[in-house]
């Protein structure tokens, strides 16, 4: 989102400073606001017993497997869609004729609530780990495959023109013209992607699970653990949010000259 | 005829964005002149000397540090009514048709419709667009939007023109016929123009005057005035006397002009 | 492009839809996939039909909709206002919106104990849920359209004295409108599928229900027919909406 730079062109140093501190206190205020909320609702526990639950969870080992196992299923199931999109999405990227037949379907699989797909994988995976990394898969692949399909397609003429004006092998361009053009675009993909595959075993686990991080919520929920379960929820915010921040970062680094370029 | 437009002692200093007078800009250091009515008078300078700028002060949008800027005497503190500018970016509003483009600053003063509507369409005759009034600024070329720009200028019935580079995203063969065609309109409706230009075949192509500027912080280096006369056709601008001109002005700009590349004061 | 082009596109997706179908049908007629898992397409299209004559689809497609509008409604209740005070104080702005954006790719749905505790089982539920999807979208796309505005629109209407309201809905707003309409339709969209899932984990009611129940009473032909009948949905609202956002940007462009 072009925001960022905006923002970063338009406040010195000291300006964004000052937005850190405000969302310091905006984050305090809501963690007042729930302290709040647990005086005033019985049913809410307090921050501090969720976060007490949570400790407990890591220290009894109680969540250890489950954790264990659902980012076995996401790392599993992003792997299977990268395999699989970016393979589809250079072809796609590379034909005229063929991104043109396939491409809206892929632009709708965004629309559609892939979680409906779920019976059927469950029918053809059973109910153990292989229908969560295939839902995985199935919710992460999209990103992927549009990014790198975009990504292909918009590799610039000129530059592929240069290379081949140098009498460079197919091999040569692909190596030293399209893969570093796509890597940016791919990246940002791959980054989407892992946020679904996460969703996806999430998903599946809360669903119809034995073991899982989406099953404890469901399983806490239902067994009336409101503390225990909050816990686990707060867990997969803080993962979700620290890997997305992570890979954003790298993505920031292999698009430098992207940015400096585009400026 | 008198003086319509008076630049005294204008200076410009841009402070950094934290207030700080050390990351402190200076665009303008002292510019001073006078444009008589009905003048044409060009601004030239290289790019980033703060010509535009110089422009925005005139037109009210910006406040000099130091010196004044007035109008028919009058003191200029914010756009002046008789003022109207026309900008280099398109800045024709791509969700409105041409005509309700033109018709647009008529609509800011609460003119009634159909008195918009008949100034509009007068204006779009004057610029040569007739025909095109339901178009939108998609479906017509860079040279017919700027034309646009300069209808809906005049629509308000200005006595002034500012222009800030035009045609300077404009191929030449359609610059030098956008000139043509400006310098038909301001035959027409004797306007004066300030029309600002990194382009010395453009300035001596349009304008009585030019004043030939500096890099930043810029001053005026030197005001040529351009005797060729009226109509100026290919014939009358490529004769000895017109090269004589252009070559003088690219002297004096050259110098400013490589203080640019050298890399002397950082790009606007 | 040309007609006969697009026509001839139309032809090969249709052509590889029904190779598609019969190699399905195929498959399952031969004993390859049990008929438990796969029904041939020639079933779900009769369950297709059962359900079209039926009570449990309409049923369930009413439940659907009318959480939708609710939804969508509360959204932009919500997103419009929002999105203009984090323009209108651009400081607020760059604060919350990184910090909403995060809590956004983060997978959000994890939420509905918590409303299901507050609300019940039930559309309540859904619509709060629904709120949450549809109004974040909403909100950072009108603050990041009417900030993202091109400088010289701004500067054309300083230089003919616009007043404040002048400025926002004759040259801000029209300006802002297709990163806007890009946000309603993210909201739209985000709205629709996090309902539809919220249902289907919740057996709270409507379109996700209908197919997350017959799974468990194992009616395979009727699930698929429920999946045809989502998919139908979406993909036809999907298609409106960008068609319709197609022609916003053609025009802005």
């Amino acid at each position: 989102m072009d925001q960022g730079n905006l923002a970063r062109s338009l406040i010195s140093l000291k300006a964004a400073g000052l937005i850190r501190a405000f969302q310091f206190l905006i984050l305090s205020l809501v963690f007042l606001s729930f302290i709040a909320l647990s005086r005033a609702f019985p049913f809410f526990p307090s921050p501090f017993s969720v976060l007490g639950a949570a400790g407990a969870l890591f220290s009894d080992g109680e969540i250890h497997s489950h954790l264990l196992v659902t980012l076995y299923e996401t790392l599993a199931g992003f792997a299977l869609a990268i395999l699989l999109g970016i393979w589809v999405g250079l072809v796609l990227g590379l034909s005229r004729i063929l991104s043109e037949l396939f491409e809206p379907i892929i632009l709708s699989g965004y629309a559609i609530p892939k979680i409906i797909f779920l019976p059927i994988l469950l029918m053809i995976f059973g109910v153990g780990i292989n229908s969560k990394i295939a839902n995985a898969a199935l919710h992460a692949i999209f990103p992927i495959i549009l990014n790198t399909l975009v990504g292909i397609r918009e590799v610039n003429r000129v530059l592929v023109k240069v290379a081949r004006s140098m009498n460079a092998t197919s091999g040569q361009t692909f190596t030293k013209v399209y893969f570093p053009s796509i890597v940016p675009p791919v990246f940002a993909g791959m980054r989407i992607g892992l946020g679904f595959a996460f969703l996806g075993s999430l998903l599946a686990e809360l669903f119809e699970a034995q073991r899982g991080l989406g099953f404890l919520v469901a399983h806490f929920y239902n067994t009336a653990q409101v503390a225990k379960m909050l816990a686990v929820i707060l867990m997969v915010f803080l993962l979700t949010i620290s890997i997305n921040a992570g890979m954003k970062g790298m993505e920031n680094r292999l698009s430098r000259w992207r940015r400096a370029w585009r400026s | 005829m008198e003086e319509l437009i008076a630049v005294t002692k204008v200076r410009k200093v841009f402070e950094d964005a934290a207030g700080n007078t050390g990351g402190a800009v200076e665009a303008i250091r002292r510019v001073d002149f006078r444009v008589r009515a009905g003048e044409f008078v060009s601004l030239l300078g290289p790019s980033g000397c703060g010509k535009s700028t110089l422009l925005d002060i005139i037109g009210g949008l910006e406040r000099p540090t130091s010196g004044e800027v007035s109008i028919a005497g009058e003191r200029v503190e914010r756009p002046h009514p008789k003022v109207a500018m026309v900008f280099q970016l398109m800045s024709v509003f791509p969700w409105r048709t041409a005509l309700q483009n033109v018709a647009f600053g008529l609509e800011l003063q609460n003119v009634d419709g159909r008195s918009r509507r008949r100034k509009a369409l007068e204006v779009i005759q004057l610029v040569g667009l007739a025909g095109f009034e339901e178009k939108y600024p998609s479906q017509l070329s860079g040279g017919m939007n700027q034309r646009l720009a300069i209808a809906r200028a005049l629509a308000l019935d200005p006595d002034i023109l500012l222009m800030d580079e035009p045609f300077g995203s404009l191929d030449e063969q359609t610059r030098f016929l956008m000139g043509l065609e400006l310098l038909r309109i301001w035959e027409e409706t004797r306007k004066t123009i300030l029309f600002v230009t990194h382009s010395i075949s453009e300035a001596i192509q349009l304008s009585d005057r030019v004043l030939v500027m500096s890099a930043r912080p810029s001053e005026i280096r030197e005001e040529i005035p351009i005797p060729i006369p009226r109509p100026r056709t290919i014939e009358s601008l490529t004769t000895d006397s017109a090269t004589r001109i252009e070559r003088r002005i690219w002297e004096i700009l050259k110098v400013e002009a490589s203080k640019g590349l050298i890399g002397n004061g950082r790009k606007s | 492009m040309a007609a006969s082009h697009k026509m001839r596109i139309r032809l090969g997706q249709m052509a590889t839809l029904l190779s598609a179908l019969a190699v399905l049908e195929a498959i399952v007629r031969a004993g390859w996939v049990s008929g438990l898992i796969l029904s041939p397409p020639s079933a779900i299209a009769l369950a297709v039909g059962r359900d079209l004559i039926g009570v449990e689809l309409w049923a369930g497609l009413k439940t659907t909709a009318l959480e939708f509008v609710l939804g969508f409604f509360f959204s932009l209740l919500l997103g419009l206002p929002c999105g203009l005070l984090f323009y209108r104080f651009r400081f607020i702005g760059l604060a919350v919106e990184p910090l909403l954006l995060a809590f956004y790719a983060a997978p959000t749905i994890l939420l509905y104990p918590v409303f299901l505790t507050l609300f019940g089982l039930g559309s309540a539920a859904v619509v709060s849920m629904a709120v949450i999807f549809g109004s974040i979208p909403i909100m950072v796309n009108v603050s990041v359209g009417l900030a993202g505005v091109e400088p010289i629109f701004i500067k054309l209407g300083r230089s003919l004295k616009a007043n404040r309201w002048q400025m926002f809905w004759k040259i801000l707003f029209p300006a802002a409108t297709p990163v806007i309409f890009t946000g309603l339709r993210l909201g739209f969209t985000y709205t629709l599928l996090g309902i539809i899932a919220v249902e289907f984990i919740t057996f709270s009611g409507g379109l996700g229900k209908m197919v997350s129940w017959r799974y468990f009473i194992f009616d395979t032909e009727g699930l698929f027919s429920g999946i045809v009948f989502v998919i139908l949905i979406a993909v036809l609202m999907n298609s409106l909406l960008r068609r319709t956002e197609d022609r916003i940007r053609a025009r802005w462009a």
